[in-house]
């Protein structure tokens, strides 16, 4: 299992997913999506890359909360273990 | 009631102990990760002593539940020791005010990082509580160079492999408005995160690499490091320019002397009285 130990890269991850999901949705057309197990492997494991997991430990660990908010998406988790989140972009005002 | 610098007053409607299935984290509460280490100590001392500090809250009336502004930690810390309840504040504040609250509750937490200072500010804007950054800053009494020095730290540290977190705001906000180029930016925050050095002395290392693109940052810090003083003995000090410096404390008297490293019998001293060296100093700023 890979590790993570600090918060920066936790958070960096966290970002990086909403970025991932945000451009996934405007690629289906929809604004909200729940991306499980599947979703994640496909758009974080990338070649050998273990992104999956460290995602997995850095909502596990470091998450202050189930609900992420930016001015442009918001991501909530549903389930810490497999993970499963919710996703669901913000309109532009 | 309680009174804020700004002389706005939070509306304190009690405090009262609330069960913990009615506390939830707010969403304008702008934390998103936490140190595991930090959490788990809490947690150990709520399971040894309880909660001592009340948390903030705010009551969601259409949801009845309490939506927790500060003290998140400690209601997650909480729940693990089994607490039933807890002393919680309840803020009497509309949304709007809630809002702007929970800002100004977390804006001097240490452990808040850059990057969820930033994405808060901007959600505020970005959902029409601020009409822009500068009435973000007017309000609440910032300079848009703080924020600004903020939003470019966050985005020198999102370009890097590695923890920077000891890495004070003003020094990766100075690295990033360089000219350097980004590898080097990166190399140079690289090296002062192993070894930190005063923001005015990353400032110097700054412009020596602007001057010269062949020098590595680790030689850029060596040289900057040779520059500054190094205490021979107590009461002595030397740093190294293009020529050497020294000043040695006898009594009440000063010596200055200078030497050029090159040619070592070109040596010049002064001695003055202790008591004088503020005026040397303030001939010197003159100067300068």
């Amino acid at each position: 299992m890979p590790k993570m130990r600090s918060k920066k890269k936790a958070l960096e991850l966290i970002f990086s997913l909403g970025e991932r999901l945000e451009r996934l949705c405007a690629e289906r057309g929809v604004s909200e999506l729940t991306a499980g197990r599947g979703e994640l492997r496909s758009l974080l494991n990338i070649g050998s890359r273990r992104g999956k997991d460290l995602l997995t430990m850095a909502l596990q660990q470091f998450a202050a909360g189930e609900v992420v908010k930016t001015p442009r998406w918001e991501l909530r988790v549903r389930d810490w273990e497999k993970p499963v989140i919710c996703f669901r972009t913000l309109a532009r005002r | 009631m309680l009174q804020n610098t700004r002389e706005e007053v939070i509306h304190v409607a009690s405090i009262r102990l609330i069960q913990v299935e009615k506390l939830r984290k707010s969403s304008y509460n702008p934390r998103i990760v936490q140190d595991p280490d930090r959490a788990r100590a809490l947690a150990a001392s709520i399971r040894e002593e309880g909660v001592r500090q009340p948390l903030l809250v705010w009551r969601n009336a259409r949801e009845n539940v309490y939506e927790v502004i500060d003290g998140w930690r400690r209601l997650r810390a909480a729940r693990e020791a089994g607490i039933k309840q807890l002393p919680c504040v309840i803020l009497e504040l509309d949304e709007h005010q809630l809002k702007r609250a929970a800002l100004s509750i977390h804006l001097t937490q240490d452990d808040l990082t850059p990057e969820e200072l930033v994405n808060f500010i901007d959600r505020l804007v970005a959902e029409e509580e601020f009409r822009n950054i500068d009435d973000v800053c007017r309000y609440y009494g910032l300079s848009k160079e703080w924020y600004y020095s903020l939003r470019r730290a966050v985005k020198v540290r999102s370009r890097l492999d590695h923890d920077v977190s000891g890495l004070p705001v003003s020094t990766l906000s100075l690295i990033e408005r360089s000219k350097l180029p980004t590898d080097r930016k990166q190399e140079l925050i690289q090296a002062l995160a192993e070894e930190p050095l005063p923001r005015e002395a990353v400032k110097q290392i700054v412009e020596r690499m602007e001057e010269k693109p062949t020098i590595t940052a680790a030689e850029a810090i060596e040289e900057q490091k040779a520059h500054e003083p190094q205490k021979i003995e107590e009461g002595f000090i030397e740093a190294e320019g293009r020529l050497t410096y020294q000043i040695k404390r006898v009594g009440r008297t000063i010596t200055i002397t200078a030497q050029d490293p090159k040619q070592p019998s070109n040596r010049q001293q002064l001695t003055i009285p202790a008591e004088d060296l503020p005026i040397i100093r303030r001939l010197i700023q003159e100067i300068i």
